[in-house]
């Protein structure tokens, strides 16, 4: 049997540390084990060092062997070879003419460039060098699937198969026109629904992280209804291998991982923490590991808002894919902090759910992540309020104490159909289907 | 004082020199030190045109293969920007009339500086396109954009970058 070739464009990718970056590794993984070639389209770790300013080398060594990595350079800098006299004497004047003419540009030719398909966004300059490096491959795929955000990943696809004349997938990880937190119309330049109708109504399949997602676009695009698909983000073997123990007494550790942003319910759980931990065994902590913020900038200002030690507060800093198991086995009560929408579900919340100890989903009613662990036995739903969250705390810790090792093995088994391996495997048969 | 067409041609390996242009602006001058740490420590032959840290104008030759082009004190010199601070004093004791110019003469500064301080330098970094092929052009703030373009334009093949 010949093998399949699958073009897969993602921009964000390892060494990058960027949340989307698990669900591609895994995307690669399933399909180099479903027996395809696969090529991977990224962008240059110079420019994830240089102008993201963090990336996580340690994430190379996940990328499966027998898949090819392309780096084609993207800078938000301009190519200064390009500018023009004006802008390059007076960058800043230029910028300044911009941000003032462009909003009024936008609404005098709205009428017209609202029915012109055009894609504008940050990275729209990446799309041109990816679809002129494969030209110049001059390689044959069989089909392209693109991840995104960011969506020019989608419309460099869209491109790419219509000159190679094969089917495109596109994964949508968020939704591109529909705000993740209100589910209202996102707020983007005209022209932009026009590139994503084409996009979706091109696409062999849309790939969607939760039903909620898949349902919006069904509902905005019901010519493409049928083509909406979920794949869950699931969980990494790797990150949850190792069997945490029993609770044997003494003091109790809560945990928090992931990349703190402002969009967390942060303050409300460390405010429950502080009336909580009164009531704990001496020494109880709450630990926090994970990268602040997703870019190097972002850092010292989230920084600056957790408590020390005196509360009882830790914070480890980054936790490398190698140490995410011990980390967890660690805990006696997993906390995942979850922005509030039906449409947001949280990679995390399905690691956390595997581990098998009780875990803490604090999310406003109506979110996915709740809908999600809901029938996990030892989770806690909690609002993003300080008593809710206090309650959940209480709870999680009575469930700690009370559970054996059976209960632990059982969760654990319970929880293996959100395995990637497993979710993945759909997006493979996706793609098959679709051939 | 050695001018920098002497010190470059008299110190060996600056002839495929790196170049910095570290801008006029505290957070310009933090990403040229990291910049220029990361190239000395590696080897590299370094040219740095510094406008913001306060000392002698002029080339000194640092350790480690190192030239320091500072400029600050003529940036500072410069009409508007001594305009500037002149109205910002007013401003500051006599309240708001001149709080409105001192905005304005800001704002004007700022949408020229990159041109008016690479004036300051023009001359000696057009003086080194016969002397140095850079092994890359590395600008550190919205300002130095202006130094880097003309850069680009006096090295056709140096590769430009922002830090």
């Amino acid at each position: 049997m010949t093998s399949r070739r699958l073009l897969y464009i993602a921009f964000w990718y390892p060494p990058s540390r960027a949340s989307g970056v698990y669900r591609a590794l895994a995307t690669t993984r399933a399909f180099v084990e479903a027996g395809w070639e696969v090529t991977v389209v990224t962008t240059t770790e110079r420019f994830l060092e240089n102008e993201i300013g963090s990336l996580d080398r340690s994430l190379l060594s996940e990328i499966p062997a027998a898949a090819r990595v392309e780096r084609v350079p993207f800078s938000f800098d301009p190519d200064l070879r390009e500018v023009g006299h004006f802008r390059g004497n007076f960058p800043v004047m230029w910028q300044a003419w911009r941000s003032l003419m462009g909003p009024i540009k936008d609404s005098l030719l709205a009428p017209i460039t609202s029915r012109m398909p055009e894609l504008e966004e940050s990275y729209s300059s990446w799309i041109d060098p990816v679809v002129a490096a494969i030209a110049e491959r001059g390689e044959k795929f069989d089909h392209v699937l693109a991840t995104g955000n960011p969506f020019s990943s989608f419309e460099a696809a869209r491109r790419i198969a219509d000159e190679l004349d094969i089917p495109y997938a596109v994964d949508f990880r968020d939704p591109w026109t529909i705000d993740v937190f209100t589910g209202n119309r996102a707020r983007l330049p005209a022209g932009t629904e026009l590139v994503e109708k084409r996009i979706v109504d091109g696409a062999s399949s849309c790939i969607h992280v939760n039903d909620a997602i898949a349902e919006a676009y069904a509902t905005k695009y019901p010519d493409a209804a049928d083509k909406q698909h979920v794949v869950l983000n699931g969980f990494d073997q790797d990150s949850v291998h190792i069997t945490p123990a029993t609770y044997a007494g003494g003091p109790l550790r809560f945990g928090i991982l992931g990349t703190v942003n402002d969009r967390w319910p942060l303050e409300p759980i460390l405010q429950a923490w502080r009336v909580v931990r009164n009531e704990l065994p001496v020494g109880s902590k709450l630990i926090l590991g994970g990268h602040l913020g997703y870019f190097a900038k972002s850092a010292e200002p989230l920084e600056r808002v957790l408590p020390g030690e005196a509360d009882g507060f830790e914070f480890i800093g980054a936790v490398s894919k190698s140490e995410v198991a011990a980390f967890y086995a660690s805990l006696d009560v997993v906390i995942v902090p979850v922005p509030g929408s039906p449409l947001v579900t949280s990679g995390k919340i399905y690691e956390a759910m595997a581990v098998g100890i009780p875990l803490v989903c604090v999310q406003a009613e109506g979110g996915d992540a709740r809908r999600v662990s809901g029938d996990h036995p030892l989770a806690q739903m909690a609002n993003p309020n300080v008593q809710s969250v206090a309650n959940a705390l209480r709870a999680a810790e009575r469930a700690r104490k009370e559970q054996g090792s059976d209960d632990i093995q059982f969760v654990r088994q319970a929880m293996r159909s959100f395995d990637r391996q497993v979710t993945m495997a759909r997006m493979v048969q996706l793609i098959e289907e679709s051939r | 004082m050695s001018s920098l067409e002497d010190l470059v041609t008299s110190t060996p390996g600056f002839d495929r020199a790196f170049i910095l242009l570290g801008g006029v602006t505290e957070k310009g001058y933090d990403s040229a030190v990291g910049r220029a740490k990361t190239w000395s420590s590696s080897g590299e032959k370094v040219i740095w045109f510094d406008g913001w840290s306060p000392g002698a104008n002029g080339p000194i030759l640092m350790e480690q293969g190192l030239i320091v082009v500072r400029y600050s004190a003529a940036e500072r010199n410069r009409l508007p920007v001594r305009a500037q601070v002149k109205a910002e004093n007013r401003s500051a004791s006599r309240g708001d009339p001149w709080a409105f110019w001192a905005k304005m003469i800001r704002k004007l500064n700022t949408a020229t500086r990159g041109y008016f301080s690479w004036r300051l330098i023009s001359g000696q970094v057009r003086a080194l396109q016969s002397l140095v092929e850079p092994g890359m052009v590395v600008y550190c703030d919205d300002h130095a954009a202006t130094a880097a373009w003309h850069a680009a334009r006096i090295w056709p093949n140096a590769p430009i970058a922002r830090a």
